[in-house]
């Protein structure tokens, strides 16, 4: 009994502070529209800052967490809006997503620059050391102290949201901004409330969690998983909803703790919260194809399939000529990018065209490798399971959520990555060890010679651009584009919508995987590392950037990827500088939304033109839009 | 000379590349109603929403108490004392009747149980249902609802936007009742119609808007003439 | 054709469609005609399955389709328009009308080439010249041509045209008329909603008039036209005595 109290207790703890983060995420989505990727990691930043006051500077604890829950998180969160945010009010989700996924990747490079994770950093509990003994239950001050801050925290929204004019006005620009404005209410002005609002509790959150676990950036970071699981459950709309969420996760979690066996614990209680989320998405309603929504992207023009060919076969060509002049280190850092363009090319099809967001693209890579590891050294039959088993997984994700809104999977996709990471990747592959990838075997080539097989990815990029190019210009590619403009009028015509997200994700799916099979070919082995959570963010990051609407941006932000590594080999410490520079780069797609991709087929468009004669000029410019 | 309380001259106004009012001229005197009708799509909502605030004209010259006020936001054009009744429900359906009220004191600086106060001695419905969501009020209670903000802040300018849509003939008329005293009360308003004569019996002027083009103005009676071939084709 | 049976839809306290009955026959022009916000968009999302009724029944060509999905009762031979506009803002008027020839194919049996029916579409609406140009440049007329090529693209049977007219001129709205007419002329059913009485009065053989999401009124357009409750309606409660 007293195991069960304890358990219970440190379950509710858990769950308390859970609720606190996941509250904020619900106020800031629901007022604003714009879903807060970025959460976790606003509350990180939090919880180290507040160990730089209290413990770093020695300030007094009260100080400390004055300056952190009343200065600087509110301050953050209403800069955040108004440089960040403001630009995306009625943005696709695509765009909004990769702007907050940017700032929670400048957040992680920033913590990394200004707290090293080479040292360890402790913070010391809430009056550290006592306790009460309530029914033979050991009860420290620490614990009581979270449970009753979220409690007046609960007390206090509740009677903010139905007293208090602000509140109120802040329900009123969710149910109509139009309305609220004309009241004389600055729509604008409560968004930003609700970010001030926002970061707050995902700071009070960090700073409550920090004492509980070890201050870890990324740890803290991806506790917000958590979060969006219990925000689920109140539909990311209600917040009594989502605290019940949050407390049955932190008590599961306990309970799972506690009377699990060891082996079934480290596997479930990583996945608890995608269990969670998976879960409540499936109680989900469907939800109404809206008409009225004219959401339409500038796509620069699809180039002709002759001339595409032409490009792909030069592109090979040039690709041979300067395999010839690299060294071996160089060979496989070209390599490299040449898979990572190739997969690229998968959110190309499904982001770029389709307009949908996986945020779990290096898992799909990841299952792919792992099946061509574990079926037959290189044979076709390990390809074939290289695209079978990602493109399975692909369509059962998409089966729960393709009735929903685009958040929800990203927010689907995102869980899984996590829980693959923690649970499969790490047992599949072996602990930090490597699972060996063959390469695939073709008749009358010795594809073990490094140059060859450079070659051989640059035949598979072009090939499978060109591939994506075609489909483009043919009757799915304009299906896909369609869906991505109106649902409503896709349906009345004819269409599932459905289906064809399930198709284009399945899809998807399948070619990441297959590349992934030619990324473990490439090394000869794939450990762990190379798919975690945080990679897919920063392959999805740079994809955009690029350009997803692009072949030729997939092509660029691959290379820069790829030379990730290799500059931080040569230039320690740049490493967090790439991702702080990637994330910004991120944040600058509320403005522009078609990347370094788009603006080369402008440029290319307009030097076309320009070569033309006048009178053809005005035509192509046209053309082009 | 009175200044207008609202005026509009040569005004355009559309929204991305769609022009909806290709030069619209339009004064609103206080203490005078104007109808404004046209089919539907002729851009009569679109011309209340430019002169709130909420869409900003091309060109032209938009003029609220005399003032030259292209671009300012809707936020400000409210403290300015113009109000628009959107179309379908001036409310917010999640908020109760007390909570959309407290929403009111924005504009006017009242105090909440001032606001309160007053609506509820004018519309005594209101108050026994004062802790129900507004979006479960009947069609005309609701409309009772969005008036109540228009006359607890004095406005200058008051915008109507087919306040009669989906309400029965006896509601409409009880509404029009009320647009007529409250001009008598001083301020200007302007009523946008699709069909119902019931505006033009209040309204002092009258003008038709087809296809973002004011087509005919005057006396209510001269437009009425007009209207059942702007509506049911030639033979009514 | 279409049966739509004692149709209920309430949004909050307020009901949108009341006992709403109507048909429409097999290769006949029927409009539907009622001030704004009488519920004639509703109707449309109920009948086409993107808004479902909380009593009643859509019966198509005989079919009870209140529970299927709205891509399910296009399969069965039912196009729609939209009055907020739903183009591919995206795609050019061609791959608009081409989308759907394709969707057409994917389900159909034997069907012609997508691409002629594009072309056929586009040069029976008038857009043959316009076929390439992107939609989002486009005024909001030329647009409504564009989801009527969209919709003739999927060859329905019936087809819901929702303000087809509006933002036309004079002689842009004469044309769509004949077309409407030619269509009903080669064996399309078509229910109307259109505020352009001239055009309604025009085309149509049969008129619903719709008023608090309910039909108050049913005939030819002469006798629509003489009905004290339609002008009650139209014009306001006083406008028999005003116009006696």
């Amino acid at each position: 009994m007293t195991t069960f109290l304890a358990l219970t207790l440190v379950g509710l703890v858990v769950g308390c502070i859970y609720a606190l983060t996941a509250c904020g995420l619900v106020v800031t989505y629901t007022t604003s529209g714009v879903f807060n990727f970025a959460h976790g990691a606003i509350g990180m930043v939090a919880a180290f800052t507040y160990w730089q006051l209290s413990v770093g500077w020695g300030l007094p604890v009260w100080l400390s967490l004055l300056l952190v829950l009343l200065v600087m998180a509110p301050l953050m969160g209403a800069l955040v809006e108004r440089v960040l945010v403001r630009p995306l009010y009625g943005a696709p989700i695509g765009v909004t997503l990769v702007v907050t996924l940017g700032l929670l990747i400048s957040l992680i490079g920033l913590a990394n620059l200004a707290w090293p994770p080479t040292t360890t950093r402790v913070l010391p509990k809430f009056f550290a050391g006592r306790t009460v003994t309530l029914a033979s239950l050991v009860v420290s001050y620490n614990e009581i102290l979270v449970i009753v801050t979220a409690a007046l925290v609960a007390v206090t929204l509740r009677s903010f949201f139905t007293r208090t004019r602000t509140g109120i006005a802040m329900r009123a620009v969710v149910d109509d901004q139009e309305l609220a404005a004309l009241a004389g209410t600055n729509p604008q002005r409560v968004a930003q409330l609700s970010w001030a609002l926002g970061a707050t509790l995902a700071a009070l959150a960090g700073v409550l969690l920090a004492p509980l676990v070890t201050l870890d950036i990324l740890g803290l970071t991806l506790l917000v998983i958590n979060g969006y699981a219990a925000a689920m459950v109140g539909r990311l709309r209600h917040l009594p909803a989502t605290v019940s969420g949050a407390l049955a996760l932190g008590l599961l979690d306990s309970w799972l703790i506690g009377y699990a066996p060891g082996g079934v614990v480290n596997v479930l209680k990583p996945a608890l919260p995608m269990f969670l989320l998976f879960g409540a998405v499936l109680f989900l309603k469907q939800e109404r194809l809206r008409a009225g929504s004219l959401a339409g992207v500038r796509m620069p023009r699809t180039p002709s399939f002759r001339r595409s060919v032409g490009s792909a076969a030069a592109f090979v060509v040039a690709a041979w000529v300067v395999s010839g002049q690299l060294s071996a280190a160089n060979l496989a850092t070209g390599g490299q990018g040449l898979v990572l363009a190739f997969i690229m090319l998968s959110l190309v099809l499904l982001s770029g065209y389709g307009g949908q967001v996986s945020l779990c693209q290096l898992t799909f890579v990841g299952l792919g490798a792992f099946a061509m590891g574990k079926i037959g050294g290189g044979s076709p039959l390990g390809l074939l399971g290289a695209i079978a088993l990602p493109a399975a997984t692909g369509a059962l994700i998409a089966l729960t959520v393709v009735r929903l809104r685009g958040l929800y999977l990203a927010l689907a996709t995102l869980a899984f990555a996590q829980a693959m990471d923690v649970i499969f990747f790490s047992r599949a592959l072996g602990y930090g060890g490597n699972l060996e990838v063959a390469r695939p075997s073709l008749p009358g080539i010795d594809l073990g010679n490094d140059r060859t097989y450079f070659v051989l990815l640059a035949v598979v990029f072009a090939v499978g651009a060109v591939g994506v190019l075609a489909l483009r210009r043919r009757a799915f590619g304009r299906r896909l584009v369609a869906l991505n403009d109106s649902p409503a009028a896709c349906a009345t015509m004819g269409v599932s919508v459905a289906t064809t997200k399930l198709i284009v994700l399945t899809a998807s799916a399948g070619l990441a995987g297959l590349g992934g099979a030619l990324f473990g070919g490439l090394h000869g082995s794939v450990s762990p590392n190379d798919f975690v959570l945080l990679n897919s963010l920063l392959l999805l990051l740079l994809a955009t950037l690029g350009g997803l609407y692009t072949v030729s941006g997939a092509f660029l932000a691959a290379m820069f990827y790829a030379l990730f590594p290799v500059l931080q080999n040569r230039y320690p410490g740049l490493g967090q500088v790439s991702y702080l520079l990637t994330g910004l780069g991120a944040l600058s797609l509320g403005r522009n939304r078609y990347g370094m991709g788009g603006q080369l087929a402008d440029l290319g468009e307009r030097l076309r033109a320009w070569r033309l004669p006048a009178g053809q000029q005005a035509e192509v410019l046209h053309a082009a839009g | 000379m009175t200044i207008d309380a609202l005026e509009l001259i040569d005004l355009r106004a559309g929204y991305g590349s769609i022009e909806v009012l290709h030069g619209v001229s339009l004064r609103v005197p206080p203490a005078t109603v104007v109808a404004l009708l046209g089919p539907n799509g002729a851009g009569k909502s679109t011309l209340l929403k430019v002169a709130s605030g909420t869409v900003k004209p091309t060109a032209g010259c938009l003029h609220v108490g005399g003032v030259h006020v292209n671009g300012a936001a809707a936020s400000d054009l409210a403290h300015a004392g113009v109000c628009r009744i959107p179309e379908g429900r001036g409310i917010f359906p999640n908020l109760t009747v007390a909570e959309n009220l407290q929403m009111w004191t924005g504009v006017g600086r009242l105090r909440a149980g001032e606001v309160a106060e007053r609506t509820f001695t004018r519309f005594p419905r209101l108050g026994e249902r004062r802790k129900q969501l507004a979006g479960t009020l009947s069609g005309g209670e609701q409309q009772m609802l969005a008036m109540s903000r228009a006359l607890l802040v004095d406005p200058a300018v008051l915008l109507l936007d087919e306040i009669s849509m989906g309400l029965a003939p006896l509601v409409v008329a009880d509404l029009y009742e009320l647009v007529h005293s409250v001009a008598a009360e001083g301020i200007a308003i302007l009523v946008v119609e699709q069909f119902a004569r019931t505006a033009l019996a209040v309204a002092d002027h009258a003008a038709i808007l087809i296809q973002g083009r004011i087509t005919r103005a005057g006396t209510p009676a001269e437009v009425e003439e007009h209207l059942s071939e702007a509506y049911l084709g030639g033979a009514a | 054709m279409l049966q739509v049976e004692s149709v209920d839809v309430r949004f909050g306290g307020v009901q949108a469609l009341a006992d709403v009955s109507l048909c429409v026959d097999s290769g006949s022009l029927v409009g539907l005609i009622g001030p704004n916000g009488a519920g004639k968009t509703t109707l449309f999302n109920v009948i086409t399955g993107l808004e479902m009724p909380a009593r009643g029944r859509v019966v198509l060509d005989g079919r009870d389709v209140t529970r299927l999905p709205p891509h399910r009762r296009a399969r069965l031979g039912l196009g729609r328009t939209f009055q907020r506009i739903e183009v591919f803002s995206s795609l050019s008027v061609r791959d608009n009308v081409l989308a759907a020839a394709e969707a057409r194919r994917s389900w159909g049996h034997d069907e012609p080439d997508p691409a002629r029916t594009a072309t056929d579409v586009l040069e029976r609406v008038g857009l043959a010249d316009l076929a390439g140009e992107r939609v989002d440049g486009l005024s909001t007329g030329l647009l409504r041509l564009v989801e009527v090529a969209r919709a003739l693209a999927s060859r329905p049977s019936l087809l819901l045209l929702d303000e087809p007219g509006s933002g036309l001129d004079g002689t842009e709205s004469e044309a769509l008329g004949t077309l409407l007419l030619d269509l009903v002329s080669d064996g399309v059913a078509i229910l109307l909603v259109e505020h352009d009485v001239e055009l309604v009065m025009r085309v149509c053989q049969q008129l619903h008039v719709l008023d608090f999401g309910r039909v108050i009124a049913s005939g030819t357009p002469s006798q629509v036209r003489q009905n004290a409750a339609v002008q009650a309606a139209y014009l306001g409660a006083d406008a028999g005595v005003v116009h006696a």
